[in-house]
């Protein structure tokens, strides 16, 4: 259900089906109410009017019946004015007497029940309404029919009716709309937290395991699903962490065996298998170490307002790695930029990740030449080395963990460039490589700008 | 010149004692911080090398009681943790370095005699790389026993790198120890007395060679070091 995904929308438009079926069913109702109603008063006329002349019925000497209606209502009954009419039925259906002329009834079909009935029936261009109500008298039981024009019924009952539906369509409507917008209000006032929710469920991922759903304002039959994502999320972020903590404890415990292996090796008196050894344990060392930086990495967080001398820390760097190149037989240079370039960031975090590249470049940098460091004004620095580049196609692999360029070369633990991408991520900065000139790698990290020095 | 070793690891306590011997250097080794305490409470000591994974308690509170009590010694710190925080951490505390393990027998000797040839330490007036000799009272250079001629502002060139012998000099640190708030020097001073120096170390067959870090500094190393 892609149009009604969200509960809001779903609320919404079940809601307007809602709205809309009281807006249709609700006149209806009421026309049919009001209309029920109008019926019953006439029909009560009808039999007021019975009532009225009941009275008037006599028992003439000869045993035939008499009506003989006062003044006023003989002219209503009349024959002249002819808009009300009137019959006495005896049992077996015989009209006994009436206000027509030719003695004859308007409902012969009178059923002749113990309670009064009601008829209906066009005549001429009107249409007549008609009651009848059974009277005891003497021991017979007679029915006497009034009727009365249609033109005449009730003429304000029959109006309310008619103007009903247009008038009670016109406020309903309107009513119906206003609480379908206080309905939206509420809905989305209600649903807010779970937004909100939901916005900060978006950013959880491997590196931002410490966040958590509010449970302030959340509705309190949501809340249970709430705290227990969150209780999920602690075990998570528990499970995390420790897996890191064990990574880096487990590394550092390998460092004392290491140490007493290099110790041992170096008292080892034949330089060939001496010197081919220390290069092993140096290998060792370096994925040990690696281990550790990654679980650092993995913890990093950089607090807002920590600036770093990013030329300092670079400076640093190269002076850190020099012994390593000359070692190698390789050269080690920074750009002769004076000026201090404040980034935001950790120096601890981003000597690392410097000191990585710089690594990375001895290594691949062929003997006799040079690893070239470049710090730009801007928060920018550059590592390039002179070796065989970093071929387009496996440019965003490489800064993927264990990730290795050429398998069967000494010294890559595949972690390095892992390390520098995870700590430039932390920083909200940037991480690319291209080509150098005129052959090798230039590694770039750019970082934010940091304008204010810190006090030192 | 007798030094103390704190570390708990039997092995590894044992053969770095055993370098340190070799080097030269009388070694005592303890394995607790009580101990260390205990040792220093009846001899003094020239140098506390100091593992920080104790087994009674962190080093680093021991650092800070010696510290504590005012006792000056160098103490360098030996640890297997190499986090971000840690280093930092060890030096505030009081430290004069710090080596993460595993690391060379050699580095360690060079990092005390850094320490020994403080001003207060205990370590002789001679700077020594290969068959490079400085001695610091008399000035004279030597290679293999044989005198070399170089100037005062040379032989301080030197002298500095050889104290800071692998690692790296910045040439400002020079500039400054060499003329002083004097701006009276040309901008490559430095770099003639570096190639002056360079040429003399070279035509005498020295087995050091002066590196220059283009950016920062120099570096003075043996020409054919072991692997570090």
């Amino acid at each position: 259900m892609p149009v009604l995904g969200s509960i809001k929308r779903r609320l919404i438009a079940l809601h307007l089906v809602a709205v809309l079926v009281v807006a249709i069913v609700l006149p209806l109702a009421l026309y049919w109410r009001v209309d029920t109603t109008a019926t019953d008063l006439h029909q009560r006329a009808l039999r007021d009017q019975a009532a009225q002349i009941a009275p008037y019925l006599r028992s003439a000497a000869d045993g035939r019946m008499t009506l003989d209606l006062p003044t006023g209502l003989r002219e209503l009954y009349s024959v002249s004015y002819g808009r009300y009419g009137y019959a006495v039925l005896a049992r077996d259906g015989q009209v006994l007497l009436g206000s027509r002329p030719n003695g004859e009834t308007l409902f012969p079909e009178d059923p002749r029940r113990g309670s009064p009935s009601f008829f209906q029936r066009p005549l001429g261009q009107s249409r007549m309404f008609g009651a009848s109500v059974p009277y005891r008298f003497g021991n017979d039981t007679v029915w006497l029919q009034v009727w009365e024009d249609q033109e005449h019924r009730d003429v304000l009952i029959d109006d309310i009716v008619a103007e009903f539906l247009p008038h009670v369509a016109w406020v309903i409507l309107p009513v119906l709309a206003v609480l379908l917008g206080i309905d939206l209000a509420i809905v989305g006032r209600t649903l807010r937290p779970l937004d909100e929710a939901s916005r900060r469920a978006e950013q959880i991922g491997p590196t931002q395991t410490d966040i958590r759903l509010p449970e302030t304002r959340m509705p309190r039959d949501v809340l249970p699903l709430v705290r227990a994502i969150n209780e999920a999320l602690e075990r998570l972020e528990r499970g995390f962490i420790m897996q890191r903590d064990f990574v880096a404890d487990a590394a550092h415990e390998l460092r004392t065996p290491l140490a007493i292996l290099r110790a041992q090796v170096e008292a080892i008196a034949d330089q060939d298998p001496r010197h081919a050894l220390l290069a092993d344990i140096g290998g060792m060392t370096r994925i040990v170490n690696q281990l550790i930086e990654v679980a650092e990495s993995d913890a990093l967080t950089i607090r807002p307002g920590e600036v770093a001398d990013l030329r300092a820390v670079a400076t640093e760097v190269v002076a850190f790695m020099a012994p390593v190149a000359i070692t190698a037989g390789k050269d080690i240079a920074i750009s002769e930029e004076t000026e201090a370039v404040w980034v935001e960031g950790n120096g601890a975090a981003l000597f690392q990740a410097i000191r990585n590249l710089v690594e990375n470049a001895i290594i691949h940098t062929p003997p006799g030449t040079a690893v070239e460091v470049t710090v730009t004004p801007e928060g920018g620095v550059t590592v390039r080395d002179a070796g065989t580049g970093i071929p387009r196609e496996q440019r965003d692999l490489i800064f993927q963990r264990f990730w290795r360029g050429d398998r069967s070369r000494a010294g890559g633990t595949g972690l390095g460039l892992a390390i520098v991408a995870r700590v430039v991520r932390a920083h909200g900065g940037h991480i690319a490589v291209a080509d150098a000139h005129p052959r090798g790698a230039a590694f770039t990290i750019r970082l934010r700008s940091a304008v204010p020095a810190p006090v030192a | 010149m007798r030094l103390l070793l704190v570390e708990d690891n039997e092995r590894l306590r044992q053969l770095t004692s055993a370098a340190l011997a070799r080097a030269g250097f009388e070694t005592d080794g303890v394995a607790t911080a009580a101990d260390a305490e205990a040792a220093m409470h009846a001899i003094s000591y020239a140098v506390l090398v100091l593992d920080l994974g104790l087994p009674d308690q962190d080093g680093l509170a021991l650092l800070k009681r010696v510290r504590d009590s005012g006792d000056t010694l160098p103490i360098l710190i030996l640890t297997a943790r190499a986090g971000l925080e840690d280093r930092v951490r060890g030096l505030n505390a009081g430290a004069d370095d710090y080596l993460v393990k595993p690391f060379a027998q050699e580095e360690l000797v060079a990092r005390i005699r850094v320490l020994l040839r403080r001003p207060g330490g205990l370590l002789g007036q001679a700077l020594e790389l290969g068959t490079l000799r400085l001695d610091t009272i008399s000035r004279e250079v030597t290679i293999d026993t044989r005198p070399l001629s170089v100037s005062p502002r040379e032989i301080a060139v030197l002298e500095m790198l050889l104290r800071r012998a692998g690692r790296v000099v910045p040439k400002k640190l020079v500039e400054d120890q060499l003329f002083g708030l004097s701006a009276d020097f040309g901008s490559n001073a430095v770099e003639v007395y570096v190639h002056r120096l360079r040429k003399q170390l070279a035509e005498a067959g020295a087995d050091v060679v002066v590196h220059t870090i283009r950016g920062i500094g120099y570096l003075i190393a043996a020409a054919d070091p072991e692997i570090a």
